[in-house]
């Protein structure tokens, strides 16, 4: 699933541990979501959303058409 | 919801269980080193110190992880370990439906010996396959 983590990450300028420090999970599982090789769950989802204060629709995309 | 837990404070007690780990195994190599050059005397006293040593660093890693309630991995890791088990447990199906038979059709018609060896690890495989389903079913049904 596409998504805009790093995009929000970095404008907020945070690495990528801080981010994994404020939502509870490794380093490694935001960098994979970055990456798109991990989608998370939709508790996490909603957590990242809370964290840069938008919503999970704004943070993913997913394409329907798959 | 699961554990709260920082991560930061996750790191520390995750640290705190490997240490305790870490040192009972130290533990244990030191005594068996130690053992190699006492007096046969003691020699016993120090593997059985060793071995002890050893429990105590496991009790340790168990008793942070119990207490302090933290959660060992994340999301992507629980993920992980799932994924892990589910084809370890496919192997184990696959050996046991084609193994299984064919050894019991080995062993009945004496056409080629089957190595005890092998005939082993067939037959642990398919009692280990048994003892996941049985889990299977106890967690499936505490899931209800």
């Amino acid at each position: 699933m596409k998504n805009r983590i790093r995009n929000y990450r970095e404008r907020k300028g945070i690495s990528q541990g801080e981010l994994g420090e404020a939502v509870s999970v490794s380093r490694q599982t935001i960098n994979a979501i970055e990456r798109e090789r991990y989608n998370p769950s939709l508790e996490l989802a909603f957590k990242l959303a809370a964290y840069f204060d938008t919503t999970v629709e704004a943070l993913f995309d997913p394409d329907l058409s798959e | 919801m699961t554990s709260e837990l920082s991560i930061t404070d996750r790191k520390r007690y995750r640290n705190l269980m490997s240490q305790s780990i870490g040192v009972g195994v130290i533990g244990i190599f030191a005594a068996t080193a130690a053992a190699v050059f006492a007096p046969s005397s003691i020699e016993d006293l120090f593997l059985i110190a060793g071995v002890g040593s050893y429990y105590l660093g496991v009790v340790g890693y168990l008793f942070i992880w119990q207490r302090t309630g933290v959660r060992l991995l994340d999301e992507r890791e629980a993920r992980i370990e799932q994924k892990t088990g589910q084809i370890v447990v496919s192997v184990l199906i696959a050996i046991t439906i084609f193994a299984l038979p064919a050894d019991v059709l080995l062993d009945t018609t004496g056409i080629v010996d089957v190595p005890p060896a092998i005939r082993g690890v067939v037959w642990g495989y398919a009692l280990l396959l048994l003892f996941s389903l049985l889990v299977y079913g106890y967690v499936a049904d505490r899931m209800q």
